[in-house]
């Protein structure tokens, strides 16, 4: 008997033995083969696609970003009542329930159909607590531009597959799409990742983020300002940009109209265009300050150096060269006088004593005719011909004529001008952060050759003030408070089918900087085929007045007191009220040639505001003003009549 | 005596060691299997309300668009663009007349 219990006993022993045996064996001692099985059932390498990094303004004002979306699909096999998931699903979605129940009955015999593609997170984790069997999700990515129209042709978009197509989305492709990652995981059973080797999240690895130069309250102010300007003058289009004078950066570069960047597709390509670096076209007038930079350069002039203007008309090789309104018949004027009043027989006959040899190279020194180094897609070089040129060419070219330039490149030759004399090359990508490595690029401008000396491209800055004083033609462009140099243009339009010029149609444009006497902002302007008034002066100037004084006043730049006319004495009681009148009084007198708010006035209110002015009054309506022409701010001089119109 | 009895506990007594030994690594295993379990929840939680955020981000560049601020204060605030010549920058004693 106990034989037998002691038999029994080792028999349950030695099997709990062997299987305790057999278990160790199992789990703790090393097996290749056994190893090579886990591997193969266990372990999977999978690839984590990046999330596409952000485009951001210098002050980090979110322009372009990626976000987690969700698509919505239901598999109508499984779900039992359709109704009752179409009703609970519907008003997450913010769908007709009517809709989202025929789509499942439709595809009834489906085992797949989408419901909505890239819903938000938020309406995600609702109809995840649902718990609705039949409904599935697909993860994807969606990007979205929340300015959605603001600086959408130079930010470009991404396509479905999430690839940039055009502008920066595309020439920083590589940057912003990042790298994918591949990382090996162990999985359950149910196919869970588990951690491998004591830790690695899974985390979508995200592409860098890129900041730019650009100010985007500055971007949408100009392109507000171009909008109203196609508006008001029926222009087909208008470009502008802003150049920090001091760095070289890009503050703004906004081409109107714009389109929504959530929405490509619906619009022509030919609006996607960047017309500011794609379109080379002859600059006009605003090109003539460089004939006079060169002539001054190669000592050929100096500022007071008095020009035969013969009466307006001066024939070069056969051929008659007039000044652009027929009505000006200057004699003699001084180089300072030509660019003031923008005479095309003076700058012609600078341009014949400078010679083409001359002239040509610093064309090309100052950055015509060649690329900015920008590196956009798309950027045009412009036309600068090559030697020789006849004297009839030569003389048209002084004047803007027979050489097309990108408005970039002009901005970029009048920075030249503004900070010295030194061609810089323009920055639009200040950093590009890695948010994974934070590994961190920055970009500076580079100066690429100096054009001038200081004390030459002081003199001409200075010459470019007279442009903006009374009697020049920038008058318009002037800001009460801050001097202002530039110059105007009003370019025939080119007939690319037939040759020659389109007639009747013309680009106005205005460059300048601002102030004049230490510039922080280069601002270049240009409106297309403007209808009615055409002239730069006209169209052009008061633009580049009005975005200028956004400017400096965001900039926080102090006024410049040009003359005693400007400086107003407080009382030493800073609360009288009177000195606040006379200060409004003397601002009234200041300006007795622009034309006054009248926005909201009643009919009375604002004929008493009028009286002070001769021009006829004209009233349109009843009710409360709403509109007038001129607009508020804008130069009396040049209208015969003010509009009034009420609501 | 004592000793004797010592010597016959000795290999039961291994033997629950063995198995000891055993089932603790077994169970150190399974509580790595528990921990990255939990990390894999909560990675995922991560992994959403980085969504969220990033969603959050977009709806507020989207509301302070300078477009709609300007139509908001514009339309609700009654508000008005500032005119040529409104504006007076003070400076010192002084009023500069400017903008």
């Amino acid at each position: 008997m106990k034989t037998r219990i002691i038999f029994i006993f080792v028999l349950f022993l030695s099997l709990w033995t062997a299987l305790i045996l057999r278990a160790a064996y199992l789990q703790v001692i090393p097996n290749e083969r056994l190893q090579s099985l886990n591997e193969r059932l266990y372990n999977k390498t999978v690839t984590v696609q990046s999330r596409r990094g952000a485009i951001l303004d210098r002050n980090g004002v979110e322009l372009a970003g990626s976000t987690t979306a969700y698509s919505l699909y239901a598999d109508p096999k499984i779900i039992e009542n359709r109704i009752s998931v179409a009703k609970k699903v519907a008003p997450i979605l913010k769908e007709s329930y009517h809709r989202i129940s025929k789509r499942i009955y439709l595809y009834r015999n489906k085992r797949f159909v989408w419901l909505k593609r890239k819903i938000t997170p938020i309406q995600y984790e609702k109809i995840k607590e649902l718990k609705i069997r039949g409904l599935g999700f697909v993860e994807e990515s969606k990007r979205i531009y929340p300015n959605e129209s603001t600086l959408s042709q130079v930010l470009g978009f991404t396509g479905t597959d999430g690839k940039g197509l055009e502008g920066l989305e595309l020439s920083l492709n590589s940057e912003l799409s990042g790298k994918e990652k591949k990382v090996l995981l162990q999985r359950d059973a149910f196919g869970r990742p588990l951690l491998l080797n004591g830790g690695l999240e899974i985390t979508h690895p995200d592409g860098s983020n890129v900041h730019l130069t650009i100010d985007s309250e500055i971007q949408h102010y100009l392109e507000t300002e171009l909008a109203r300007s196609i508006a008001k003058f029926q222009a087909d289009g208008a470009v502008g940009i802003v150049v920090d004078t001091k760095t070289s950066e890009i503050l703004a570069m906004a081409n109107a109209p714009t389109y929504d960047l959530n929405k490509p597709l619906k619009v022509n390509s030919q609006l996607r265009r960047n017309r500011v670096l794609t379109d080379a076209f002859e600059p006009g007038s605003t090109l003539k300050p460089f004939v006079v930079a060169a002539a001054l350069k190669h000592n050929v002039i100096e500022p007071n150096t008095m020009i035969a203007c013969e009466g307006g008309q001066f024939e070069v090789g056969g051929r008659i060269i007039k000044e652009a309104d027929a009505k000006h018949k200057f004699d003699n004027l001084s180089v300072s006088e030509i660019l003031a009043f923008s005479s095309n027989v003076g700058t012609s006959k600078i341009a014949l004593m400078l010679g083409s040899q001359k002239y040509s190279e610093f064309l090309r020194q100052i950055g015509f005719g060649q690329s900015t180094g920008l590196s956009f897609p798309g950027e045009s070089n412009g036309i600068v011909r090559k030697l020789p040129w006849r004297p009839i060419e030569l003389s048209t070219i002084s004047f803007g004529h027979g050489i097309s330039a990108t408005p970039l490149q002009v901005a970029m030759a009048y920075t030249a001008i503004a900070n010295g004399g030194v061609l810089t090359e323009p920055i639009l990508v200040k950093r590009i952060e890695n948010p994974d490595t934070h590994n961190i690029k920055e970009f500076k401008s580079k100066n690429k050759q100096r054009v001038l000396s200081e004390e030459q491209a002081n003199t001409l800055r200075l010459m470019l003030s007279a442009v903006t004083m009374p009697g020049g033609t920038g008058v318009n462009a002037r800001i009460p408070g801050y001097p202002v140099a530039g110059k105007t243009g009003t370019a025939q339009k080119v007939d690319f089918e037939n040759g020659g010029y389109v007639k009747g149609a013309y680009i106005s444009s205005f460059a300048g900087f601002v102030p004049a006497n230490d510039p922080r902002f280069v601002i270049y302007v240009a409106v297309d085929n403007p209808k009615k008034y055409f002239y730069g002066s006209q169209v052009a100037a008061p633009i580049f007045s009005k975005v200028a004084s956004y400017a400096v006043r965001k900039a926080g730049l102090s006024p410049t007191i040009i003359s005693e006319d400007n400086l107003l004495h407080l009382s030493k009681n800073k609360k009288d009220s009177t000195s606040i009148k006379r200060t409004k009084n003397n601002l009234r007198e200041m300006l007795t040639d622009q034309m006054p708010s009248l926005s909201g006035m009643s009919l009375r209110q604002a004929l008493r505001e009028l009286k002070t002015t001769d021009k006829r009054v004209v009233i349109h309506g009843r009710g409360q003003v709403f509109k007038t022409e001129p607009e508020s701010g804008e130069s009396l001089s040049q209208s015969q009549k003010i509009h009034v119109f009420l609501e | 005596m004592a000793a004797k009895k010592e010597k016959r506990f000795n290999p039961v007594l291994n033997l629950l060691i063995i198995i000891l030994t055993m089932f603790t690594i077994v169970f150190t295993k399974m509580e790595i299997r528990r921990i990255a379990y939990n990390v894999l929840k909560i990675s995922d939680q991560y992994k959403k309300r980085h969504d969220i955020y990033r969603y959050n981000m977009l709806e507020y560049a989207k509301i302070t668009q300078p477009e709609r601020v300007r139509n908001y204060a514009l339309s609700r605030l009654t508000m008005t663009e500032a005119q040529k010549g409104q504006i007076i920058h003070i400076s010192n004693d002084n009023l500069l007349v400017a903008q």
